[in-house]
């Protein structure tokens, strides 16, 4: 199980290797780089920069080194002294700039993902044990419109309403006041009555797919003939149901978790574009639009990792709830 | 209910709901098992053996329902029965004999324990819900009951997962479960079905002598005569959600009466008769479905004693041609008469 553990583990870090350098290429795909866009920049508002300055500007930020000596100090500067580069559009550290922001984000990543489950896993295993009931019909039906409902339409629909109804700005992650202020209780009090709306559009969708999991194979595993025989010791039917079915329902979905964390990270950057959050979607988003190289190779990095992270974390469940994958690693 | 008998089936009727209509899987069958001995319920695959035997213990699926009838039940002959039939399927009454007075043994070893709980635990919890034991006790009586079973080291075998069980050791396990609380009456569907021809014989050997050591009577399903002359006494053979013949095992294998009988005789292999092939017939045709059950009789259209107008309009009376001996069918309907006058 220890041997099974640390292959898991090996395989996670070289992922991490492997995802680093795709994503070091992705970012250096699109024409151009900071300095042209800069250029750009500069034309627009009517001071152009001379090719002189602009082979300065190169030579200064490294880009005009092959990219492989650009990817090995960006790399072991990461690994060496956890310095993630610098990032031009905000004249800091990529290190910071996301730090002030990341903490968002895995709160809305973390609560979404915590009430998908809270949710999705008792209506589903309520609507298998009520097969073709009206409730799982309903649930069903409220299901497919959650599935087909797209993210960013579901937000403007939510940031409507809420204007409406409550005259509450729900864009953004805070109230004017508390926009810049240092964390309090308040504070986190209005995170809270912010994120709600969020949380709602991001996790709609996965939560309607995740109930429709938890249902099919919760109704898989009532069918089984183990089940039959636990009753026929005498198991009273909630302790039945819990003890076994559910038990085995779970294997898949926590299987999955990891993919989940995926989903929710990935439909984050949109959700925070449409809704103006302070998180790290708009933050990813303007670094691609600008070449802020280091910048976007962080993100998506931090992206990959928590996917990577996630996976892992699924294997080690597993291993914890399901013995036949405990022996297989021996 | 008759002296000397445990559990009595009178004129049970099962359905199947099919979008709101009611398909008939078991036609009111009439059975009774005597205390300490085994009956068997023979035929072929698809004739409703499995339906009534899930509903003695009302372990039926959900589709399936008992529309009437009466499943009188007494673990001890000192007792007073008590008609399953109407209880609440998942109430407290029938829970209190599930695993403990009665308990059941299914066809599919590789199957019938959880994957992801260990075979001690998945046996240690039958005893722990019936009896008043510690779970010290309770494991220390697992430990025993998987010894009686013969599986070998079971000190190590109660910690051990379903996977690293083969077939034939998990059907002992699962017979090591039902034996749990002592029951009055095993419920065995098929217990050998699924399992190589020499671990049958196994399982077949340790259920008997276990019968006899513990005094239990047993139902035993099977579509496999050749079984039934190892173990039963009395044997019932059904067809299509009817019982169309019953009666002592010697008596029914020595002067099979029903058409569908002598077929079922006709088709077991007997040893030195391997010179002679061509007995070894099968029966002609196959069981149709439930939802296009010949009218009257419903083994007529593949019986060669079939009598038009007779056998296809009206299911046959019974014919008791001994008091032993009961058989439905329309050709010993005059026997009877003879028998009776
Ligand atoms: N859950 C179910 N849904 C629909 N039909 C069923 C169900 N269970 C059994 N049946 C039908 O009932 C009949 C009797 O089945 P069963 O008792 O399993 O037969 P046997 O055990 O004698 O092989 C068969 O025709 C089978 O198809
Ligand atoms: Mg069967």
């Amino acid at each position: 199980m220890i041997r099974f553990v640390f292959s898991r583990f090996v395989y996670m870090v070289l992922t991490m290797a492997a995802v680093s350098v795709i994503a070091f290429i992705l970012i250096q795909l699109p024409p151009g780089d900071f300095a042209d866009s800069y250029a750009n920049k500069r034309q627009q508002a009517g001071a152009p920069i001379t090719t002189e300055e602009l082979d300065n500007m190169r030579h200064q930020l490294g880009l005009d080194q092959p990219w492989h000596i650009q990817y090995g100090s960006w790399v072991s500067n990461m690994v060496l002294r956890g310095d993630m580069g610098y990032s031009w559009e905000w004249r800091r550290p990529v290190a910071d700039v996301i730090g002030d922001r990341l903490p968002l984000t895995l709160a809305l990543a973390f609560s979404t993902l915590f009430l998908m489950y809270l949710i999705a896993i008792p209506i589903g295993i309520y609507s298998a044990v009520r097969q073709y009931s009206a409730t799982d019909h309903l649930f069903s039906t409220a299901g497919y419109v959650g599935l087909a409902t797209p993210n960013f339409l579901l937000a403007l629909i939510l940031m409507y309403l809420g204007q409406k109804w409550f005259g509450q700005s729900v864009g953004g992650l805070f109230s004017p006041e508390y926009q810049d202020a240092p964390w309090s209780w308040g504070r986190v009090g209005n995170l809270i009555e912010h994120l709600w709306v969020p949380v709602i559009v991001l996790g709609t969708a996965g939560t309607a797919y995740l109930i429709r999991t938890v249902r099919a194979s919760t109704l898989d595993e009532l069918d089984k003939m183990y089940v039959m025989a636990a009753r026929a010791g005498g198991l009273s039917p909630m302790r039945l149901l819990l003890k076994y079915p559910v038990r085995m329902a779970l294997n898949p979905i926590v299987a999955t978790l990891g993919w989940r964390l995926t989903y929710v990270i990935s439909g984050a950057p949109i959700v925070g574009v449409v809704m103006s959050l302070p998180d790290t979607g708009p933050l990813f988003l303007h670094s691609l639009l600008n070449q802020d190289m280091y910048l976007a190779g962080g993100m998506v990095l931090i992206y990959c990792a928590f996917t990577i992270i996630g996976t892992f974390i699924s294997d080690l469940l597993l291993i914890l709830i399901d013995p036949r994958i405990r022996m297989q690693g021996n | 209910m008759k002296k000397g008998v445990l559990l009595e089936i009178r004129d049970l009727h099962i359905t199947l709901d099919f979008d709101g209509d009611d398909i008939p899987i078991v036609q009111g069958i009439d059975l009774e098992l005597p205390a300490g001995k085994v009956l068997a319920l023979v035929g072929e695959s698809g004739c409703g053996k499995s339906i009534t035997s899930q509903a003695l213990l009302r372990l039926l699926p959900r589709e399936v329902r008992i529309s009437s009838g009466e499943i009188n039940f007494r673990p001890t002959e000192d007792q007073s029965p008590i008609d399953i039939a109407p209880l609440n399927k998942d109430g407290k009454e029938i829970r209190s004999i599930r695993g403990n007075q009665m308990s059941m043994i299914f066809q599919e070893p590789m199957s019938s324990f959880s994957p992801i709980h260990k075979i001690g635990d998945q046996i240690g919890e039958v005893i722990q819900l019936h009896l008043k034991v510690t779970k010290a006790e309770a494991r220390r009586r697992v430990i025993d009951l998987l010894d009686k079973v013969g599986i070998p080291d079971p000190e190590q075998a109660v910690d051990q997962y379903p996977h690293s069980f083969s077939g034939g050791m998990r059907q002992r396990a699962m017979i090591a479960k039902s034996l749990a609380c002592n029951p009055s009456i095993l419920i065995a569907d098929e217990p050998t079905t699924a399992l190589d021809v020499t671990i049958q014989a196994q399982i077949l050997e340790i259920m008997r002598n276990l019968k006899d050591e513990l005094r239990m009577s047993m139902i035993f399903i099977t579509h496999d005569l050749g079984v039934v002359a190892q173990i039963a006494d009395e044997v019932a053979i059904m067809y299509m959600g009817r019982i169309v013949e019953k009666g002592p095992v010697s008596e029914i294998f020595n002067n099979p009466q029903h058409p569908y009988t002598v077929s079922l005789l006709s088709a077991i292999p007997r040893l030195g008769d391997l010179s002679d092939r061509r007995k070894l017939t099968s029966i002609r045709g196959s069981v149709p479905s439930l939802f296009e059950r010949p009218p009257g009789c419903a083994f007529h259209p593949r019986c060669d004693s079939f009598i038009p107008g007779r056998c296809d309009t009206q299911f046959p009376p019974t014919s008791q041609l001994s008091p032993i001996h009961e058989v439905h069918c329309f050709i010993h309907e005059n026997t009877e008469k003879e028998i009776s006058s």
